[in-house]
């Protein structure tokens, strides 16, 4: 029997539609039956934007009829984190602060997704501005695991990463401050990549910290986000191209990176190193010798700037805004201009330990996230003897290249207790397309581990 | 060696949020004011391979 429409890929659907197998229409009324069916459990979504959806679905039906072909994403629906800016429909960043009025423009992405024949299927649920990992704290009601509605998604782009798992849309658009996209792909068993800093424009998207915000494509496969990638950097269409595995050299991270791992995550990293190393990667051991002081660096660089642009409501409408995530932005604007400029000079010793420790390898690797996905309500957890709260525990291992700016993407690499747990690749600076290929090749390898909900 | 100017720092955030009637947040700046004292215990003046730096720009210490 042939697999039910939700579940193909971008990839896989782009090719049925060329061939005339599926009609763009079709698949958008899959999806669309999927929010309907688990959307009141799961709340990926704010706002549905079915009638533009099946309007476009029609549209690029027709073009494809006709032979325009406007690449890779024609015809697919793509959701967006409700953080960006979509013409018609409004842009809450899942906080009751914003007026739920219609934007009239589009942001830059949202424009070249549109202009790739992209149907835009609605926007997604989040942390409220990004303010936070778990995507609980939001005017829209929580964001629930795709494999465990008592458990948390994720965040912030939680919304995102249920609506690809699910089947909702086989791509989301998010945005990754400290590790917004990686993050609830890690905890939903998908891919999520935050290309290089600057790579992909953040213009008409409500900003946390400017310095560190990117925008990138949650998706089940390398493939997929590739595809997305390419749209939103305006670079030619390209697959990736998996390299040899025995050309492959990979840098793994140790020490702070490997210090708080849960034992389920721990094991499940060990097993996906093995596999690599008996396909013939070759893995050797590198450090950063400022490690400890990353998350300092991340927090004095992003606070003062989602201070400030959140100083003019904080004193207008305080009330708002959900309780933690207004507490964390008042503490905010309480910051040394000393300590601001002391991250700074941390981000660019960081920047260059990182290029350091890439200099003669492909990519580093290291566990997408420490823990596996976590209960609703969950504040504080103890890991490998270390009690420390939920949003430092998700920081940990992403924020990183935030502050230096390299590309990085997880991918599913097997399961812990029946939850997803994920690897993490970062390559050099202006090489995203050449982190893709490693990931692909990666992603080859470890695919028998297991991850995919979808899948299951 | 900085830490007269973080505590009074955090002295005058709990007093001022207080004031303002935002005393909620004062566990956060209780965290920030960790942070910051990590921050200024790091050593910036030191290649990414340990040898010192003092006096170099940090781009041209990698």
């Amino acid at each position: 029997m042939a697999e039910p429409l939700h579940t193909l890929t971008a990839t896989e659907a782009g090719r049925r539609l060329r061939a005339g197998a599926l009609t763009s229409e079709a698949l958008t009324r899959a999806c669309l039956d999927r929010i309907e069916a688990l959307d009141g459990t799961h709340r990926a979504f704010i706002t549905v934007t079915a009638d533009e959806a099946l309007r476009g679905a029609r549209e690029a039906d027709r073009e494809l009829a006709a032979g325009r072909d406007r690449g890779p994403l024609h015809g697919i629906p793509v959701s967006l984190k409700d953080l960006i800016d979509q013409a018609g429909a409004p842009t809450t960043a899942g906080s009751r602060v914003r007026p739920m009025t219609p934007v009239d423009r589009d942001a830059v992405v949202t424009a070249r997704l549109r202009a790739a024949g992209a149907v835009l299927i609605g926007k997604t649920n989040l942390h409220e501005f990004a303010f936070g990992t778990t995507s609980e704290d939001t005017a829209f009601g929580a964001v629930r695991h795709p494999l465990d509605p008592q458990r948390s998604a994720g965040g912030s782009s939680g919304g995102s990463a249920v609506a690809v798992a699910l089947g909702m849309s086989p791509i989301s658009i998010g945005t990754d401050t400290g590790g917004s996209v990686r993050i609830p792909a890690a905890a939903c068993g998908l891919v999520g990549l935050k290309a290089a800093c600057g790579e992909i424009p953040c213009d008409g998207v409500v900003p946390l910290s400017e310095t560190l915000d990117h925008v990138g494509p949650l998706a089940r496969t390398v493939a997929d986000a590739a595809a997305a990638y390419c749209i939103l950097a305006r670079r030619p269409p390209r697959s990736p191209v998996p390299p040899p595995a025995g050309s492959l050299r990979l840098g793994r991270l140790t020490g702070y990176f490997e210090d708080v791992l849960s034992s389920g995550v721990r094991a499940a990293y060990t097993r996906a190193l093995d596999m690599l190393t008996q396909a013939g990667v070759r893995i050797e051991t590198v450090a950063i010798p400022h490690a400890s002081a990353i998350p300092s660096v991340y927090l004095h660089l992003m606070a003062p700037e989602a201070a400030a642009y959140h100083a003019r409501t904080l004193e207008s409408c305080p009330g708002r805004y959900t309780p933690a995530v207004r507490a964390r932005l008042e503490a905010c604007r309480y910051m040394l201009a000393e300590d601001h400029i002391r991250a700074r000079q941390g981000q660019r010793m960081l920047r260059a330990e990182v290029d350091a420790a890439l200099a003669s390898l492909d990519a580093l690797i290291l566990p997408g996230l420490p823990i596996e996905a976590f209960p609703l309500g969950s504040d504080v957890v103890e890991v490998d003897g270390t009690r420390d709260t939920i949003r430092n525990l998700t920081l940990r291992l992403t924020q990183l290249f935030n502050i230096t700016g390299h590309p990085a993407i997880v991918l599913p690499a097997g399961r812990s207790e029946g939850l997803p747990v994920s690897l993490q690749l970062v390559g050099h600076h202006g090489a995203t397309p050449m982190l893709l290929d490693v990931a692909a090749r990666i992603e080859a390898i470890v695919a028998g581990a297991g991850g995919d909900v979808l899948a299951d | 060696m900085n830490d007269v100017v973080v505590k009074a720092w955090e002295e005058w955030a709990r007093a001022h949020l207080a004031a303002r009637g935002r005393g909620d947040a004062v566990p956060v700046v209780e965290a920030f004011a960790r942070a910051a004292r990590t921050l200024r215990e790091a050593d910036w003046n030191m290649r990414a391979d340990g040898s010192d730096a003092r006096g170099e720009e940090p781009e041209r210490r990698g």
